[in-house]
């Protein structure tokens, strides 16, 4: 009997039979011994109960881990759109600012400059840049 | 969290002093008629202490005692007044009908 009894606990998931698996056990023999129940009636009552138990808890721990698995999405995403709004464009590099200061506008394009307060005024404008004659383009032109 | 009937009728027995299983099973077949077999029993209580709301004490013998705690005395008071509640309406609402 107590081999049927330990075949039939396999039915019930792992933790939860390691740590009631031998109470179980203790109460189903005190029901036969004391009560004189069926021990058949019995047996087909725990294997029932230990797969709607094994059942449940996989459920939970399905549900769990697709609990799990969105949160760390949803953390990822926020910090992945923080990080992007945190980008602002940084000062150009050296070697661009060295060119600008090299650049010296002509009469007209510094005319512009003092009174424009938008930089669309510049474009079509000319600079010198290192003795050569430039002009200021739109940008992605 | 809305606590299953098996799990109230496991609460309240352990609302009346600490037990093992065959003592719960026998406290609650005498108070509400349910017979509860070994497997119900301990699904119920292994929810019940994953939850907090008993605690399992150290054994005597094979058997392990089980005690409600302040967590599971109040979840219970809670169901209970629920329980309360719908049945008194219903009640009324019948008694109304007749």
């Amino acid at each position: 009997m107590d081999r049927l009894l330990a075949w039939v606990l396999v039915l019930y998931p792992r933790q939860m039979r390691r740590r009631y698996g031998p109470e179980i056990a203790e109460l189903t023999l005190d029901l036969i011994r004391l009560e004189g129940r069926s021990p058949i009636g019995l047996f087909v009552s725990l294997a029932v109960d230990g797969l709607r138990c094994r059942m449940t808890w996989f459920a939970r721990t399905r549900l769990t881990t697709a609990i799990a698995v969105t949160t760390s999405v949803v953390c990822m995403a926020v910090v992945n759109m923080g990080a992007a709004s945190a980008k602002q464009p940084g000062p150009p590099p050296e070697r661009v600012r060295a060119h600008l200061r090299s650049a010296e506008p002509e009469p007209e394009t510094a005319r512009r400059l003092q009174g424009a307060g938008r930089p669309d005024y510049l474009w079509g404008a000319h600079v010198t840049v290192r003795g050569r004659r430039r002009s200021v383009s739109a940008p992605g032109h | 969290m809305r606590l299953p009937e098996r799990s109230v009728l496991v609460l309240t027995s352990l609302a009346g002093g600490d037990k093992h299983g065959y003592a719960l099973l026998k406290d609650v077949e005498a108070f509400s008629g349910v017979v509860l077999s070994p497997g119900t029993l301990y699904g119920a209580l292994a929810r019940l202490e994953e939850d907090g709301f008993v605690q399992r004490l150290d054994a005597d013998d094979r058997r392990y005692p089980y005690r409600l705690t302040p967590a599971g005395r109040a979840a219970l008071a809670e169901r209970l007044a629920e329980s309360a509640r719908i049945a008194s309406l219903g009640l009324r609402r019948i008694a109304l009908a007749e």
